[in-house]
């Protein structure tokens, strides 16, 4: 019989927590500079024998809290980001709700104040996690050091169990140094909860809505990717011909051949003419249209499926609700389909035939061979070029509209970007978190560490530009390519579009390259469109990371306010969708 | 037909939208710029701002905006005004925020909601995103209708600014700025209350404890500068030989020449010599020792002004409490003194003699002509070229507990760092607010525009370094340098002093010059000790922005861990200093 294995007697408190964290199967965490964490720092450093942490160095809490989102997205493990909270968890709150908006299963170890500083008459709340506590899934400081282990642990736990998303653990000064008894035992077990299936009457139901149907379509989100629903769906979309649009973290859950797979940016025009539409882990939001007319058929029957009860119904009524993870059910269906002898759906060239229009106008569009650049050519210059299994990052507003027409996405995990949230800026650190995890891979596998491709604009790379000195400092391999178009692109046009003119919305064709070399990066500046395609191969050839300040057409914008064809992200009202949905025949 | 008879006060209404009916509140204020992260949230607000000629400055990140609003408030004295929108721009600001609430600077945040047609039941988006911000600010309100825009503007702007100055955040509803409203103008303006004048029988006994003290001392806060008490003090300080240990805002009210006029920093270890102490818009917080032993004699006589009763007494209790605006407070205790026939002869010399041990240190470091730079260096380069009106904002950790020592504020409103939030990275912005208050008073007065100098850490730089673009679109300039040892110096010491060696403080000593040329800016790498002095000429000389990056020594700040007498700012521990104070036999 094995013997767990017992511990020497006193630890400290920075060592209770690395044995506690080297648990999980993660061998990255993200930190913002030394003080504050010394000692577990030091525990890291000094067990890196048996298990072995690279420490990603963070210039902004945002980025290091952001980066650990982004390697939990790229590995569907924990995110661990180290903070201080006095004065680093104001700085960490937009990093905390974009990671909590999106689900993301991120622990971030805070540490408190010191309470023999503390003042009575302070400005400040003795609770300082308290700014945090609305905004995420769950927050608690550690009551004792010798619950430091067990604390860990139930912080791991809620962040990764039923929808994932932020747990905060406070840990007060000094605890990480102090001297903790630990009792003779192994380590505490832990319990890994999964999730449930469908409700069997539930799947009949679905089952037969979907093989009677005569335009079925399949809608993905995150939750089908967390739930590593992948390969079932590819099989159950390739055998039973179902379409499948997907949209953020859900894209690359089937590859995006256009013929099965589909991008929702791209295509959800063809939404409306669906007749039965199954949801599978994605919220029926603005992004989506509320689920309502006019993107979708107010007459369709919705199935939905979602780990998380109240999600269902949202904002329209759903026919089939079931509560239950992607992969058990998509199997289920699989299995359930077979059996009552569904074939297969009809041809969805119908999506196709939807896109024509749009399709047709995208592809005229950018095919200029002198200065301005425009956004389609950047974007087809790295398409071309992207491997597969790179991992995309999406940042900014306009570009990211215009990406959406060019971008297909194959690979499971490897599509990323700062919605629901929406903060412009976190694609930095977001893409940090992802080379950072494809390099752990890479120093497993012993194969090069596939690349992480950052595209953003002007706007969003000021936010955080600082966070490439840590990802030079570890070696990551990260492009980064800006649309500069001089300004906050979407916000110039919506003014102009509204007044007729612009204000505070030009921002200068800077040389944001250089911002790149400043941290050890290689930067380029790229004017021409022929010197697009050499610099992208550049990148992908280069041993650091690299910024390409590609310089683009600060009027290429306008259009895209005033043509529907090129639009890709739609921000539907929801008042106007419900009397659309509910009354079309006054609306 | 009779014309109508004319009313004693005609109401002239306007049809103005809600941008130009907010604009026209903030006019009223005196200020004349405005801070603000891109147009669309505030479009019309931008439009109208500009019809009442103010100009606007562009922020990169929500700290920025609200910190740079701050800085323009502690120079000019008006309201900081600074324009963000909410839903991913408040977590952006919090920093920003808590800076200026802690720091009482009267600031002003429209913070534009989003329309509530977009919100849904079960969005995870909170109904009121101000709920983050309530416990932080002074006061939090949203505007209910479009018809109450003027109301609501004019009570944030008295809450910014009256008692204790502090932020109000105004939440606005997108579609206000864009509604049609009649404008009322208000027939008189507000008439802002008289401060309050203090207790005579207070201010007598205050007379009494000083005239009868062997080595009176007067430590004073930005409360003093916020009262305009500068010429009361000075004129206090020379007619009675008191000398005045200034921290914050309140340096350079008495210029610091050593004699009278001392930097609470470098002279505080005279503290604890003096009998009796008056403290004057002053928290006696951490960095003043707490105002307990050993930081000051337990026996001492306490008195202290400030408008703010409940911040008096705060950590030691105080023998003569004075409830007043200080500039009156004062100014009575000179007319008390004078009847008193109060008159001194010696100088106090005794701070001096106090300082001595650490003045010698001082001037035996940073002497080598050899690189590296010595931080004392490129202190004694700056003070050589700084001009006496110069605004100086101070950043970092490490560089400033340096500077500190060499530093001599001699004019007003001259001193701003990050104190007391102390996050870094924020002096940035704040010099980008001093910069566009130094212009606007250069413009009203006549006088020269004063110049703005920021002394920054590498560290704190990486925090907000895209603010330089805010400088170049508005043509502001101000000389940064940047003291860069290659780490989070402070950590680095810290954990090396405690643990013999340091993790994730190391960050290379990178080209944050290139920064600034990025955004069209001078900058240059300065590796000579001898190379300091011409560059600063340039940088003085120049019309833009310039950044010296200043490669210094990695290893100073060891020194500092271990050697009290070049320590500068002082982390006392509450708890032990109570020991100390009470019953110092056992402590």
């Amino acid at each position: 019989m094995a013997t767990t294995p017992t511990r020497s007697n006193t630890l400290t408190g920075g060592e209770v927590i690395n044995n506690a964290l080297s648990r999980y199967g993660v061998n990255t965490t993200f930190a913002l500079a030394g003080t504050a964490h010394a000692h577990l720092l030091w525990a890291m450093e000094q067990d890196k024998a048996r298990h072995p942490w690279t420490i990603i160095s963070g210039r902004h809490e945002t980025g290091t809290v952001g980066a650990a989102d982004g390697y939990a997205r790229a590995t569907g493990k924990l995110g661990i980001a180290m903070i201080n909270a006095e004065h680093g968890l104001a700085n960490a709150m937009t990093g905390i709700v974009v990671a909590q908006a999106a689900c993301s299963p991120v622990l971030v170890l805070t540490t408190l104040g010191t309470p023999s500083q503390t003042e009575a008459i302070s400005e400040r709340g003795n609770d300082l996690l308290d700014m945090a506590k609305p905004f995420v899934k769950w927050a608690k400081a550690v009551p004792d050091a010798s619950r430091l282990e067990e604390y860990v642990h139930a912080a791991a736990k809620q962040a990764m169990s039923g929808r994932p998303g932020v747990a905060m653990l406070g840990i007060p000064h000094g605890w990480e140094s102090k001297a903790v008894e630990m009792s003779e035992r192994g380590d505490m077990p832990l319990t890994f909860p999964g999730h449930a299936g469908p409700s069997a009457t539930a799947l009949k139901a679905a089952a037969e809505l979907l093989a009677n149907a005569k335009r079925p379509l399949i809608v993905v989100g995150a939750g089908a990717m967390m739930s590593g629903a992948s390969p079932a769906l590819r099989r159950l979309a390739e055998t039973f011909r179902f379409p499948v649009m997907a949209n953020s973290m859900g894209r690359g859950v089937v590859a995006e051949d256009l013929k099965i797979g589909f991008p929702w940016p791209l295509a959800q025009v063809a939404a409306k003419h669906a007749d039965v539409v199954l949801v599978l882990g994605a919220r029926l939001t603005q992004r989506m249209g509320f689920g309502l007319a006019p993107r979708f058929a107010a007459n369709a029957k919705f199935i939905q499926v979602d780990v998380h009860a109240e999600e269902m119904n949202r904002n329209r009524c759903i026919e089939v609700p079931i509560i239950a993870d992607v992969r058990l059910t998509v199997e289920a269906l699989h299995t359930e389909l077979t059996r009552i002898g569904f074939k297969n759906a009809v041809d969805p060239a119908w999506i196709n035939e939807a896109m024509t229009a749009r399709i047709a106008r995208i592809e005229e569009l950018g095919l200029d061979e002198k200065a301005p650049i425009h956004p389609y050519r950047m974007a087809r210059e790295l398409v071309k070029q992207m491997p597969d299994d790179a991992i995309y990052v999406g940042d900014g507003a306009d570009i990211q509209n215009w990406m959406h027409a060019i971008l297909r996405i194959k690979t499971p995990r490897a599509f990323m970007d700062h919605y629901p949230y929406g903060s412009m800026g976190t694609g930095t650190p977001l893409a940090i978190g992802a080379a950072a995890a494809m390099k752990e891979e890479a120093l497993k596998t012993g194969k090069p560490a596939r690349p992480t491709v950052l595209v953003t604009g002007d706007g969003a790379f000021g936010f955080y530009s600082s966070e490439f000195n840590g990802a030079v400092m570890a070696g990551l391999r990260l492009i980064c390519l800006i649309s500069n178009d001089a300004g906050w692109g979407t916000e110039r046009h919506g003014q102009i579009k509204a007044l007729g003119g612009q204000v505070n919305c030009d921002l200068g064709h800077c040389d944001y390259h250089l911002i790149g070399e400043a941290y050890g990066a290689i930067g380029r500046r790229v004017e021409n469109p022929g010197d697009i395609a050499p610099a992208i191969k550049m990148a992908f050839a280069a041993d650091r990371p690299v910024v390409l300040n590609v310089i683009t057409d600060p009027m290429a914008g306008l259009l895209r306010k005033e043509d529907p064809r090129v639009q890709c992200i739609a921000f539907e009202d929801l008042v106007s969708s419900q009397k659309k949905h509910y009354t079309p025949e006054i609306a | 037909m009779t014309q109508p008879s004319t009313p004693l006060a005609t109401p002239k209404t306007n049809r103005l939208n809600g941008g130009q009916v907010i604009a026209r509140g903030l006019a009223r204020t005196g200020a004349r710029t405005a801070f603000c992260l891109a147009g669309t949230a505030h479009t019309h607000l931008l439009f109208g701002l500009q019809d009442e000629k103010f100009r606007i400055v562009s922020g990169r990140h929500e700290t920025c905006t609200v910190t740079s609003a701050d800085g323009y408030a502690r120079v000019s004295g008006k309201v900081g005004v600074a324009l963000i929108k909410a839903d991913q721009g408040l977590p952006n600001a919090m920093t920003g925020i808590i800076t200026a609430q802690l720091a009482c600077s009267p600031v002003v945040v429209i913070a534009s909601l989003t329309p509530a047609n977009t919100l849904e039941a079960e969005g995870e988006d909170e109904n009121d995103i101000l709920d983050l911000v309530k416990p932080h600010c002074k006061w939090s309100k949203t505007v209910p209708n479009a018809e109450r825009l003027a109301e609501f503007v004019d009570v944030a702007i008295m809450q910014a600014t009256s008692g204790r100055p502090g932020v109000a955040v105004l939440g606005v509803p997108q579609h206000f700025e864009a509604a049609a409203i009649d404008y009322v103008e208000r027939s008189t303006a507000i008439t802002a209350p008289e401060p309050p004048a203090p207790d005579l029988a207070a201010i007598e006994k205050a007379a009494t404890l000083i005239a009868n003290a062997k080595r009176p001392m007067i430590v004073v806060g930005s409360g003093a500068a916020l009262s305009n008490a500068g010429l009361a003090l000075r004129q206090l300080a020379r007619a009675y030989k008191l000398p005045v240990l200034a921290c914050n805002l309140g340096r350079g009210l008495v210029p610091e020449d050593l004699k009278l006029g001392f930097a609470w920093p470098l002279a505080q270890v005279a503290a604890r010599d003096a009998d009796v102490v008056l403290i004057v818009g002053l928290r006696m917080s951490q960095r003043l020792g707490y105002g307990l032993a050993p930081r000051f004699d337990a026996n001492a006589k306490f008195i202290q002004i400030d408008l703010h009763a409940e911040e008096i007494g705060r950590n030691r209790s105080v023998d003569v409490p004075i409830v007043s605006d200080a500039k009156l407070a004062l100014e009575c205790l000179h007319a008390a003194l004078t009847a008193k026939k109060y008159a001194p002869t010696v100088e106090p010399t005794w701070v001096n003699d106090a300082m001595k041990i650490r003045m010698a240190r001082i001037d035996e470091l940073g002497r080598d002509e050899k690189a590296p730079i010595h931080p004392y260096r490129m202190a004694r380069e700056l003070m050589a070229q700084m001009p006496e009106n110069a605004i100086y904002v101070g950043d970092g950790a490490d560089i400033q507990n340096w500077m500190h020592a060499i530093l001599r504020i001699k004019s007003e409103r001259a001193f701003m760092d990050h104190y007391p939030l102390g996050s870094m990275g924020v002096g940035t912005p704040l010099a980008l607010g001093a910069a566009a208050a130094a212009r606007e008073m250069a413009e009203e007065t006549g006088d020269m525009e004063r110049p703005v100098v920021l002394v920054t850490g590498d560290g704190s730089f990486g925090f907000y370094c895209s603010e330089l673009n805010g400088a170049a679109l508005a043509g502001l300039k101000f000389v940064c340098l940047i003291s860069n040892d290659g780490a989070w110096g402070t950590e680095k010491h810290g954990q090396a002093n405690a643990l013999g060696k340091s993790i994730n403080c190391e960050l290379g000593q990178w080209d944050y010059h290139l920064i600034a040329h990025a955004y069209g800016l001078n900058g240059e790498r300065i590796e000579k000790p001898e190379e300091i002095a011409p560059a600063l000429r340039r940088a003085f000389a120049a019309d833009k922005t310039t950044v010296l990056n200043v490669i210094t020594d990695p290893a100073a700040g060891l020194v500092r861990k271990q050697d009290p007498r070049v320590q500068t700012v002082a982390f006392e521990d509450l708890v032990s200093s109570q020991k100390k104070h009470y019953t110092p036999a056992i402590a």
